[in-house]
């Protein structure tokens, strides 16, 4: 099933907090609460720390496990764990409308 | 990053009116959105006929990323500016605070509708909405109030109950709503709608007077800074900025025991704040525990 952005939703990555999360990530400290870019649909907002960003911006006709399989190149986390969290979160993404699977 | 501090808004509502700026002033500020990854600018200019500045704004931004909606005095649209507009990859609104005008001339409706409410055509609004289901009008705002144009209005208890019984009549499906004020929102919209949401003045938002103030909200005159001398960015970084944040996020003193503070967080900040010039005290539009 191939995941994709639903083309309604703006969003920006914020850089200084992306390069803060980034740094961090290499230092091996926990980025998890930093949140690296902001997603706005019909009047609400969600913001994404590293991972959702990274998830989000692969969203665009891509299956789940390609997505993991990229990340996993850039994350230190099990891939089954990272496959279960990537799961979870596009499933939430789209019960909020901000993702469709096609 | 918190969603409670934004680094840049996101939302940037623009009143431009008698405004005589020169078009670097002008464009700097519009430099300065794109590059703040502005997603919405709204601008409004009621003047008639539509200004020379707005026709820039709207040149100097066409073919960036900023989803722009404009809105425009229903009786200052005539058919060449109408083709004008229309041509633009922007979402028009006339606006009207009297549902005769729409009713008087239906067919001449450009566009979506932007209705003022005010104490005397509150009662109208179920009338407004079924003209614009009726005439098939996309979209219905109930814009902002303006802290500077005069009596700040909010509804009685009683009026919105029968705002709420009348409703219950139209299909709300059918059209796209933008409601504003958070004590209409929970007519509209049901209660998940509300969680959570708090003023984000001065966070997703700010506001851009005619005379390039920048303040929170369109209904919170506080003054940030002035873009004729400082830049977005520097405006919003200041302490002043991080101040008024931190009032906003905090819920009034006087909720502080209100069984439904966590989600309406006292309100709308703005509209308490002129009408009793403190943050401490709950909106006075607040029908809970009343």
């Amino acid at each position: 099933m191939k995941i994709f952005r639903n083309p309604d939703v703006m969003w920006r990555e914020e850089d200084e907090y992306k390069s803060r999360a980034y740094e961090g990530l290499e230092k091996g400290e926990d980025v998890e609460k930093i949140g690296t870019s902001v997603l706005y649909l019909n009047g609400m907002m969600l913001s994404l720390n590293i991972l959702g960003t990274e998830i989000w911006k692969r969203c665009e006709g891509s299956m789940l496990d390609e997505i993991v399989s990229e990340l996993a190149g850039i994350f230190d986390v099990e891939p089954i764990v990272l496959k279960k969290d990537a799961e979870a979160f596009i499933a939430e993404l789209k019960e909020k409308g901000y993702v469709r699977y096609g | 990053m918190s969603p409670d501090n934004l680094i840049d808004p996101f939302i940037v509502y623009w009143d431009i009116n008698s405004s005589r700026h020169s078009d670097d002033v002008i464009f700097n500020i519009c430099d300065e959105l794109i590059k703040r990854k502005i997603f919405v600018l709204n601008l409004r200019d009621l003047s008639n006929p539509v200004s020379a500045t707005v026709c820039g704004i709207l040149d100097k931004l066409a073919g960036s990323n900023i989803k722009i909606r404009l809105t425009v005095n229903h009786d200052s649209l005539e058919k060449p500016m109408i083709r004008n507009l229309l041509e633009r990859r922007i979402s028009l609104f006339t606006e009207t605070d009297s549902v005769e005008k729409f009713l008087s001339v239906p067919g001449n409706i450009i566009g979506n509708v932007s209705f003022s409410l005010n104490k005397k055509n509150f009662h109208e609004i179920p009338a407004v909405i079924s003209f614009c289901i009726k005439n098939r009008i996309k979209e219905l705002e109930f814009p902002i109030q303006r802290a500077e144009e005069g009596e700040i209005f909010y509804p009685a208890h009683s009026e919105v109950d029968q705002l709420a019984h009348a409703l219950k009549e139209i299909p709300l499906e059918l059209l796209k709503l933008t409601v504003h004020d958070p004590f209409l929102w929970k007519v509209f919209f049901t209660r998940e709608h509300l969680e959570g949401m708090g003023c984000n003045g001065a966070n997703t938002m700010i506001y851009i007077a005619d005379n390039l103030d920048v303040t929170p909200c369109p209904l919170l005159p506080v003054t940030l800074g002035n873009l004729c001398s400082e830049a977005l960015k520097e405006i919003f970084s200041s302490v002043k900025r991080r101040q008024i944040r931190k009032e906003l996020i905090a819920p009034p003193y006087e909720c502080r025991e209100c069984a439904i503070v966590d989600n309406c967080k006292g309100g709308c900040r703005g509209r308490a704040y002129i009408l009793l010039e403190t943050f401490d005290r709950k909106d006075p539009a607040c029908c809970f525990y009343c």
